[in-house]
Formats: structure tokens, C-alpha cells, sequence
């Protein structure tokens, strides 16, 4: 075997070095992306080619690589946090707050090739075992089905199975990390925090019996000056309990994801097995781990398991933000500065005040517009329908018969026609003479 | 046979050949300087709040009489439409004689968290429309939505007919809880009110996280273990770089827009059951009596082909035409073979339409 050629000083020799590799690696990287500086030669490189064994080897250094489930699960890799949202993405290593574009993609690829390198150690492991093994004789499939235990054994973490599946895993996050959401805040007593600290103490306290203690504490009600502050503080922490519990449901729910996947990509490497259609490359192994990982997953996710877990997880989270919004505000307000609360009252003002006058401007808009003309035809029809003229001529005639009528009034008469004669016929004409145009205009 | 065919030297010589073009690459990707996208030539010819209205520099003679105004999603960036020189719808509808619009969102921020829908389309979408109108003394112009745009495409269409002359919808929900619909299943136990309330506007960032939680392993680990492979191709390199820098420049969405888009569309399936209201006014999708083309991909992920094509049967137009497109969502429009399917079935359709 290849590996024959090598000793185990020349290893070890090249184990550092391609550690301080790495890390030279990450810290240009790093700097690179801070600086915008391009990368100098990588120091060391010359020689790589000749040594490819003690490479492997440094790459199997989860110290220097990172979690050693992460060659599995390249995407969970969670980290320190500032707030829940940022801790809850950062928990799928894709997401980082403070990180600008470029570094997504420097990032991404540097972890892919990381985790590509640690699964092609594992692989090479079991190349060497599998040789060994055919040389003396012995069955491949036990070695394989070593190799996949002992990669399920990375995400059970050091208790094994029981400490990822176990129904109480889901509060075994320490409680220092709970405790830290809330020491800052002056509504708590030292007392209490130094109480639970106290009882989180290995060997004088149970997950279990300390639930139940803090459950009471959180039930107790409030008293005194700052009573409703109290109440809304220990419901914040019930929230912040609920949050951690949901959590820790959804990474166990993960875990056996990748567990199943872990047994699918069993299945599919023996019966490649039993075909004449081997794997070729570690690249071709890779994607059929993807691949089975993808399948898993998927089922997983359009499962109602995962959606409950999911939503308990993501409004979990909301509400502690809420919480600390709320927080926020308390010591802005303090220090007179403007609050979110405020803000968005603002914000929400000028939006309508927005509307309000869009409104008002289309409204003008159309009035500029409006075609004037049509309007004055129009008018100008009614007042032809009501036949002003016609009635004044009819006025005027009542006028001239009341005034015939009106006792010892005399009046001269119209030069050789009888008045009343003469009205008549002047009313008649008029009211014909619209009728007349009318068929005329037909 | 042990089902790996390789001697652990083999293996050893593919992670060195691996480690070895990861070096080379290193330095090509730091070559590579700033990524930019959106190629044709184009001009801002209104401007409303954050909303900006383009207008694309025609590339042949004779042009299209009605221009055709795309309206992209709320969701990531418009260039997308034009990412680069061989890669854009736009530029394909350019090259057919269509004159082109787009309306680019921007990026909302605090001040946008109370926007609504019927900000966004009887107000932004209302008053692009009759700008283009105005300058090409037109009543009607064409609409062509993009996903979640083509949705608000949808329901302008049906609450201002007589402003559409034709609308094309691509990739565009309208059957919001077809069985395979992965995003609709996420969205119905979402407590949207509960997360609007608190963080205002939605950072695009969730919303990216939402669409790799979809193929998690495929999109966070084996597209950067390809890109490797790619890494000493600069042009190609360019490429993967542009569509990542779309992929994660997204910007956060408007809270109240988001809320009522969560809730009408996708917990109560309103479009299809007439119930959505916008601005007072309820969305009828009978109202769509102008001739419909819909463009859907039959690999779709995220709007699947059934909640696509139920809009055939519920549009008021006699005139309703389907084009498949054998693809992706993002392959739709940036693909190689959709350069050469889209924008030609796009154009013709509109040209036979006046």
C-alpha cells in the first residue's frame, strides 16, 4: 500500500506544517477580505506535491479544522451570538450578520473544501482498512459498516446515541447561556441568578428537578412597586426557556436527519456493491452523500414534525426579540432618546400623510384635466330642454293677462291687433319652433 | 466488490489535484475584482419614493408600437432579468423589438415597514403605468410580472383592465397550496403577525435562508465544491460570482406588504377564491378579459407548474396562452436555452396581439 512509504516523523513533520498552512490560509483570507489586498503566494505550497499522505493526515485534525461532524454536516456549525436571530441563523453556519458579500462566497467555499477534504480522510481511512482487511482475508462490508458507526458516532456527541435522543436533551443546554440573556437586567435579583447558578452546579443539580424549580420561580407572582415589570420579566424569561427548549428540539430533529441519511448512504454504497458500477472518484462519493442527505431532508422537511418543531423554533425566537425590543425601548426612553415604538408611530404617520396627499394630488390632477368644454355643451343642452326663452315669452303673457284682468286698469292696446290674439300666437310659434329644428335637424 | 474503486493513493492524488486548484483559484477569485450585472443600457424615467422606473435603450430599428413593462418580485434584485450580455430576458425581448420597462423596487428600509399592497399596485405599479401611457400617448400598455410580480401583474390586470393591454405572467403563483408546494407548507404555520410585529420590515436574509433551508446540503456545500472546479476559468468564475452576488442580494421586504402577502395569498389561498382586497377593492380574477400568456417551468421548485397553470381556468380572457419552459425557476431566465426559448415566444406572442 501506498502509504507503506511514509514514517511517522516525515507525518507528523507534515502535519504542522499544513496546519500552519491552513491557518495562514484562513488569516489571509480574512484579511484579504478586510483589506482588499490580493493574496500573496501561499507559503509552503512549493513542496505540497510531494507529500500528499501527511496532508491527509493534517486534514483529519479536527483541531485544526474544526467539529469533526462538520466533514458530515459541512452546514451546522453553530456559534456565538448577539441576538436570536442572528443566533438561529448563524446555528446552519450560512448566515453571519456581519459579513459582507464576498465573504459568503470565500466562506461557503472554504468550508466545502474543508468539510471535501476531512470526508476524503475518512475515506482514505477506510481505503486502508478495507486493504488491510482484503489482504487478510476479510469482509469489506464489516469495514464499511464500521466506517458509517463511527460517523454516526459524531453526531451523537461523547454520551452516544442517548445524549442527542433522549426526550430531556431539549434542556440540557447550559444554563449559563439562559442565565446571560437576563444578568444584565436590574429587575433581577443577584440573589436569583447566583441561586440558579448555584443549582446548575455538576452534582447539586438535575435537568429535570431544576426545571421544576425554575418553573415555580417563573409561576411565583410579582409583588410590590414594580409588580407588572415583574410579571413581564418573568414571562420574558418563560419565553427565553421556550426558545432554548425549541431549539434544541430542532438540532436533535436535524440529528436524526443526518443519522438517517448516514443509513440511506449505507444502503446506496452497498448496492453499489453489488453492481459492477463501483464509485470512482471521492468528488462521485461526496455527491452521493449529497444526494442522500438531500432525500433525507427533504421528506424531513415536508414532514408536520418538522413544521411544528420549525414554527416552535422560529416563534421562540421572535418572541424573546420582542422581549428584548421591548428592553430597548425601557433604556432609550430612559436616556430620552427615540424609541422603535415611537419611530414606528412616525413612520406610520407619514405613510398615510403619503397617501392622504397622492390622493389629494390625483383628485387635482383630474380636475386640471377635466374637458371643460364637454361640461358647458352639456350645460348648455339643459338649458335648451328647459326652453328659457319660451318661458319668458310665457311669463310675460301671464304678465299682460293679469294685468288685462286686474279691475279699473286700462290699458292702451297694440296697434291694430287684439292683445290677447297677439300673445297667443307669438307663445304657440315659440313652442313650436324647437320641435320644428329638431325634425329639421332628422 | 467493495463499492469504492480506489487505492487510498488515488484518493490521496484526487484531494491534492482538488487542494492544488483550490491554491491556483485563490488567486483568480482575488483577481476577479467587483462583480457587477444588469448589462443593457438603460435610462431612469420616473422615479416614485424608492421605486425607480427604467427604460431600456432599444437595440434595433423598428420597434414594438406597445411597450411592455416588467415587473419584478419583491424578493431579491431585478437584474437578474439582465444579468449579463448572454444571459437576459431583457435583452432578448431588446433584440425582438420590444421596448422595455422595468420598475426596480429598491431596497425598503424602516420608513417602507407600513407599505402595502395596495401601495404597491394600485399606487407604484398604478402610476409607472401611466407614466408609460402618457409618454407614448397610449391607454393600454403590456405587462410582463416576474414571480411574485407577475401575481401583483395579476391583480392590477384585474382591478385596471382597461390599463392592460396584454399580460404575460412567468413563473407566477396563483394556486398558492398545491400539494407540492414546499414554501406554501412553511408558510401556513407561520405566525406572520407575530414576526411583522417584532422585526418590522423581514430582512432579506431570512428570506434567503428560507429558500436554502430548501436544499440545504446542495446549496451551502456542493455548489462551492463545484465552483472549485471552475476556479481557474475566470470568465466562468465571473459567472458563479454574479449569480451569487443575486442569490444574496436581497433586499428586506416591507412588513405590512409581506404580512397581507403571507396571509391572503398563501395561508388563505385568496387569489383563486376571490378573496383578496386591495385597496377596497376585491381582486376578480374575471376581470381579466385581455389576452393572457403564461410562462411556467416545469422544474420549478418554488412556484410549481400547478400553481401556475390553475390561472387558465380562472381568467375572464378568451384569449389564454401556455408556454413550458423544460427548466428551474432561476434557468427560466438565465439559462442557455431559455435565451434562445423565452424572449422569441414572449415577443411573437405579443406581436400576434398588436
Amino acid at each position: 500500500m501506498a502509504n507503506d512509504a511514509f514514517s511517522v516523523d516525515w507525518m507528523q513533520g507534515w502535519t504542522d506544517l499544513q496546519r500552519k498552512i491552513w491557518n495562514d490560509w484562513s488569516s489571509m483570507a480574512g484579511e484579504h477580505l478586510q483589506t482588499n489586498r490580493p493574496f500573496p503566494a501561499m507559503p509552503g505550497m512549493e513542496g505540497m506535491a510531494q507529500w500528499p499522505m501527511q496532508w491527509l493526515k493534517q486534514a483529519s485534525d479536527a483541531s485544526a479544522m474544526g467539529n469533526a461532524a462538520a466533514s458530515w454536516m459541512p452546514w451546522l456549525q453553530p456559534q456565538a451570538s448577539s441576538s436570536p436571530m442572528d443566533e438561529w441563523m448563524r446555528m446552519f453556519g450560512i448566515y453571519s450578520p456581519e459579513a459582507p458579500p464576498e465573504k459568503t462566497v470565500m466562506s461557503g467555499m472554504m468550508s466545502a473544501a474543508s468539510g471535501f477534504m476531512r470526508m476524503g480522510k475518512e475515506i482514505f481511512d477506510v481505503l486502508q482498512r478495507v486493504g488491510e482487511s482484503q489482504r487478510e482475508g476479510g469482509d469489506w462490508t464489516k469495514q464499511l459498516d464500521s466506517a458509517i458507526q463511527q460517523a454516526k458516532s459524531l453526531f451523537l456527541g461523547q454520551d452516544g446515541a442517548q445524549a442527542a435522543l433522549h426526550p430531556m436533551a431539549a434542556w440540557s443546554q447550559p444554563m449559563q447561556l439562559w442565565m446571560n440573556m437576563f444578568k444584565d437586567n436590574p429587575l433581577l435579583s443577584s440573589t436569583l441568578l447566583q441561586t440558579m447558578a448555584g443549582a446548575a452546579k455538576p452534582g447539586t443539580w438535575s435537568q429535570e428537578s431544576g426545571m421544576e424549580w425554575l418553573q415555580k420561580v417563573l409561576a411565583t407572582p410579582g409583588l410590590g412597586l414594580t409588580r407588572e415589570k415583574q410579571e413581564r420579566m418573568q414571562a420574558a424569561m418563560q419565553d427565553a426557556l421556550n426558545y432554548q427548549k425549541a431549539m434544541q428540539e430542532f438540532q436533535t430533529l436535524s440529528n436524526q436527519v443526518n443519522l438517517k441519511a448516514l443509513d440511506l448512504l449505507h444502503k446506496r454504497l452497498l448496492e453499489r456493491g453489488a453492481t459492477s458500477k463501483p464509485i470512482e472518484s471521492l468528488k462521485e462519493l461526496y455527491v452521493v452523500w449529497v444526494d442522500c442527505c438531500e432525500e433525507t431532508n427533504a421528506e424531513f422537511v415536508r414532514s408536520s414534525e418538522f413544521q411544528e418543531a420549525n414554527s416552535r423554533m422560529v416563534n421562540g425566537m421572535i418572541r424573546v426579540q420582542q422581549f428584548q425590543q421591548s428592553m430597548a425601548d425601557e433604556t432609550m426612553a430612559a436616556l430620552g432618546m427615540p424609541t422603535r415604538r415611537e419611530m414606528n408611530t412616525s413612520h406610520r404617520q407619514v405613510q398615510d400623510l403619503k397617501r392622504r396627499v397622492r390622493s389629494l394630488e390625483d383628485q387635482l390632477k383630474r380636475l386640471q384635466t377635466q374637458d371643460h368644454g364637454a361640461e358647458l355643451r352639456s350645460i348648455r343642452d339643459d338649458l335648451e330642454r328647459l326652453d328659457v326663452r319660451n318661458l319668458r315669452h310665457e311669463l310675460e303673457n301671464m304678465k299682460g293677462v293679469l294685468e288685462d284682468a286686474r279691475p279699473g286698469v286700462t290699458t292702451a292696446p297694440d296697434k291694430g291687433t287684439a292683445p290677447s290674439k297677439a300673445r297667443t300666437t307669438s307663445r304657440d310659434k315659440m313652442a313650436v319652433t324647437p320641435d320644428s329644428a329638431a325634425k329639421k335637424g332628422e | 466488490m467493495f463499492p469504492i474503486n480506489m487505492t487510498p493513493q488515488q484518493a490521496a492524488e484526487e484531494l491534492l489535484r482538488f487542494n492544488q486548484k483550490l491554491i491556483s483559484g485563490m488567486d483568480v477569485l482575488s483577481a476577479t475584482g467587483p462583480i457587477s450585472a444588469g448589462v443593457s443600457s438603460r435610462e431612469a424615467v420616473y422615479t416614485d419614493d424608492k421605486v425607480t422606473l427604467y427604460r431600456y435603450q432599444p437595440r434595433v430599428e423598428k420597434r414594438h408600437r406597445v411597450p411592455v413593462l416588467v415587473v419584478y418580485a419583491l424578493v431579491n434584485r431585478p437584474y437578474m432579468a439582465d444579468l449579463q450580455e448572454d444571459r437576459s430576458l431583457i435583452r432578448g425581448l431588446l433584440d425582438e423589438g420590444m421596448d422595455v420597462y422595468l420598475i426596480d423596487w429598491g431596497y425598503p428600509d424602516g420608513s417602507d415597514r407600513y407599505l402595502t399592497l395596495d401601495d404597491y399596485i394600485n399606487g407604484y405599479i398604478y402610476r409607472c403605468v401611466q407614466h408609460i401611457c402618457e409618454a407614448h400617448d397610449l391607454y393600454r400598455i403590456n405587462l410582463l410580472g416576474i414571480c411574485q410580480g407577475g401575481t401583483f401583474s395579476i391583480c392590477f390586470s384585474a382591478l385596471h383592465p382597461e390599463k392592460v393591454r396584454n399580460l404575460v405572467t412567468t413563473v407566477t403563483p396563483v394556486d398558492f397550496q398545491t400539494p407540492d408546494n414546499l414554501l406554501s407548507r412553511w408558510a401556513q404555520t407561520l405566525n406572520v403577525d407575530l414576526l411583522v410585529d417584532t422585526l418590522g420590515n423581514i430582512p432579506g436574509d431570512l428570506l434567503n435562508f428560507t429558500f436554502l433551508s430548501m436544499n440545504p446540503y446542495r446549496l451551502t456545500g456542493q455548489k462551492y465544491l463545484d465552483m472549485v472546479e471552475i476556479m481557474d476559468s475566470p470568465e466562468k468564475l465571473k459567472n458563479f460570482l454574479r449569480m451569487e452576488k443575486w442569490i444574496f442580494d436581497s433586499p428586506d421586504q416591507a412588513g405590512e406588504a409581506f404580512r397581507q402577502f403571507i396571509k391572503d395569498f398563501y395561508q388563505c389561498n385568496g387569489l383563486i377564491k376571490g378573496e383578496v382586497v386591495i385597496g377596497g377593492q376585491r381582486v376578480d380574477l374575471k376581470n381579466i378579459t385581455m389576452p393572457v400568456f403564461n410562462v411556467y417551468a416545469t422544474l420549478d421548485h418554488l412556484v410549481p407548474p400547478a400553481a401556475s397553470k390553475v390561472l387558465k381556468d380562472l381568467v375572464g380572457s378568451t384569449d389564454y396562452s401556455e408556454f413550458a419552459f423544460k427548466g428551474g425557476h432561476i434557468g427560466i431566465y438565465v439559462s442557455g436555452r431559455a435565451q434562445q426559448e423565452v424572449p422569441p415566444a414572449v415577443a411573437n406572442w405579443l406581436k400576434a396581439r398588436g
